[in-house]
């Protein structure tokens, strides 16, 4: 019988400092883990605790795992301290991702706040691997200061890719930002979509995801075509402790994707 | 015979006997006399089985002490315990609360080795409620004081008739677990009579007037989704939860509770431990970078309700109140559960 609790180890293969609290770690876990982008997985430090994450690397990237992770609790703070050649344990993965299926053939936003961009990452690469099938791909980024970008090189490249459109804000700007200055949400009155077949992607912080998804909907991007990847306390994992209900449904197991349609009338959401 | 049920008179010296053969195998668990109510004891192969309690009212442990203990270890160990239990004395409002641990932790995408293991090897013999208690209100709650469903094997003890000759029991199979058992140490088996079941039907009537004697003063309606549908935002949840202190009393005695705290042990090796948790605690919800959908006591004291009378309902068509009273009887802000449901009742939208 599987035992839905016990991690696999993985080794940290690589730390990459993204900004100043956030870094990405490179897993290379004992067996391969295949997920589909948007599920996640429990990262255990030894004797500290365990953590949700959702991997940023692309599904198609089998042998590897990259979690991008913030420094802010006791778990996160420990693995800041890890380097290369340290074990961790994983789990997963676990949820419901990114309904792919359901996107073929539209115009794909995605809206992204501050580490929010990990999931949506590893979104973005699942798309670009077959973007012959979308429509069209627009990546909305804000974060609080240039320094606060995650992501920095690749943007690089995603910026020059003919198959996406790239628009990025700061809540702060320094001397060098030639980009946009304000909240994320001021992004999208930059370009217009189609809204009978679009649908809208958005991850961040619970006041960004607030405001975040008040705006698509003011846009008239519908609740049913509009994707949240909620933040909850997924402990256990598979629908057993309890921690992460949100109304009527488990985040780790009816989630951590839904649609807002799916829980638009559940209370709490934004908290 | 009633339709779609197998009911059989044993006579119980023939019981008695039964019941001793089954130690040689099964671990028993069963109410022996307390201090001052019945407890559960384990009764070995040498122990005076005369000393079991049967019929009166659940005890006060819930069942699921037995199947998801407080404290469990679960990683990097495997289920190992092969010991083959027998649980006696359960009563119909810890069966229900059961088959809503059961769609937890049986979920057929994820089960849990841990509690299959335990719920597998334990075989549930159940007897009618007898003597409810104060607290009791399962009949509120569309629940009866015997068990219908969930059960192994389940008791009725008839009186006896003419008054000082052989007293005899009732024996309702509820499972294969439960048929097998009977088989296995050969107990004698008679029909159950027509007038068998009607003193049994007559002793289970008077329990439900019981009940209905208790309850005289709590009114709310039978289908509990139309008492909370709509009151999310009223003031009433402030007003019932005044006196709640947030001790998790009534989530840790509730026999359908089943959140727990999945914690590292302070070792290199993977070690993993669940604790039993409570939805009342300030951070139960809370995550790392600090938000918390309910910060508030109110908020977490609604919560328990909505998840039990609206959520667990909607999910898997089963309340996760079974009516014990258990919480009553744990509270030390003395609330009581159906004054709450009674004034949700009353309050408007």
């Amino acid at each position: 019988m599987k035992n839905p609790y016990l991690p696999i180890e993985a080794k940290i293969e690589k730390v990459i400092a993204e900004t100043p609290n956030i870094k990405t770690f490179v897993l290379k876990p004992k067996e391969e883990i295949p997920f589909a982008t948007g599920q996640f997985v429990e990262i255990t430090v030894p004797g500290i605790g365990e953590a949700p994450f959702t991997p940023s690397s692309s599904p198609y990237l089998k042998e590897k795992i990259e979690i991008t992770i913030m420094d802010v609790g006791r778990v996160t703070n420990k693995l800041h301290q890890m380097a290369a050649g340290e074990i961790v344990g994983i789990r997963g993965p676990y949820g419901k991702g990114y309904p792919l299926d359901k996107m073929y053939g539209k115009e794909v936003l995605i809206l992204g706040g501050g580490v929010g961009m990990a999931p949506l990452r590893s979104f973005l690469l699942a798309l670009l691997e077959e973007a012959d099938k979308f429509k069209r791909i627009v990546l909305c980024y804000g974060a609080k200061t240039p320094e606060d970008i995650v992501y920095k090189g690749q943007f690089v490249e995603w910026v020059k890719d003919k198959n996406l459109e790239v628009y990025r804000s700061v809540d702060k700007a320094d001397s060098k930002w030639k980009e946009t200055e304000g909240v994320v949400t001021v992004l999208l009155d930059k370009f217009k979509m189609n809204l009978e077949n679009s649908v809208a992607i958005v991850c961040g912080p619970p006041i960004m995801m607030k405001f975040g998804t008040k705006r698509v909907l003011e846009l008239g991007h519908r609740p049913e075509n509009i994707y949240l990847s909620m933040e909850k306390n997924m402990s256990c994992g598979v629908g057993k402790c309890g921690h992460c209900a949100l109304g009527r449904f488990y985040v780790c197991k009816d989630g951590p994707v839904f649609s807002y349609e799916q829980i638009k009338e559940t209370p709490e959401i934004w908290d | 015979m009633i339709k779609g049920t197998e009911v059989y008179y044993v006579k119980n010296e023939e019981w008695q006997k039964f019941l001793k053969q089954t130690l040689t195998k099964y671990c028993l668990y069963a109410p022996g006399k307390g201090l001052v109510e019945p407890e559960y004891r384990i009764f070995g192969p040498e122990e005076d089985l005369s000393q079991i309690v049967y019929g009166g009212a659940r005890t006060t442990q819930p069942l699921k002490f037995f199947i998801y203990p407080p404290r469990e270890k679960v990683s990097p160990d495997q289920p190992s315990s092969d010991e083959k239990t027998i649980i006696l004395g359960v009563k119909a409002c810890d069966l229900k609360a059961l088959s809503v641990l059961d769609k937890i932790f049986l979920d057929p995408d994820f089960p849990d080795p841990f509690y299959q293991k335990r719920r597998e090897n334990t075989i549930l013999i159940s007897d009618d409620c007898t003597e409810p208690k104060e607290s009791c209100f399962c009949i509120l709650l569309g629940g009866n004081p015997f068990p219908e469903e969930g059960f192994d094997l389940n008791l009725s003890f008839l009186p006896a008739r003419p008054a000082g000759g052989n007293k005899g029991i009732l024996v309702e199979v509820g499972s294969k677990k439960g048929k097998d058992l009977l088989e296995e140490y050969k107990i004698p088996l008679l029909p159950a009579e027509e007038n068998h079941l009607k003193m049994r039907q007559e002793k289970r009537e008077k329990v439900i007037g019981k009940l209905k004697k208790i309850n005289k003063d709590f009114k709310f309606p039978q289908d509990p989704l139309t008492l909370t549908k709509g009151k999310y935002d009223s003031p009433v949840w402030s007003e019932v939860s005044e006196d709640c202190v947030g001790c998790a009393a009534c989530t840790n005695i509730c026999p359908a509770c089943h959140c727990f705290l999945l914690a590292e042990v302070l070792t290199t090796k993977f070690e993993k431990e669940r604790y039993w948790d409570s939805c009342q605690y300030t951070g139960f919800a809370r995550v790392a970078a600090g938000a918390n959908p309910r910060k508030k006591l109110m908020e977490r004291f609604r919560n328990r309700f909505y998840c039990k009378l609206e959520h667990k309902p909607e999910n898997f068509e089963l309340l996760a109140c079974t009516g014990c009273g258990r919480c009553i009887e744990a509270c030390q802000g003395k609330i009581d559960i159906r004054e709450v449901l009674t004034k949700v009742a009353r309050s408007k939208e």
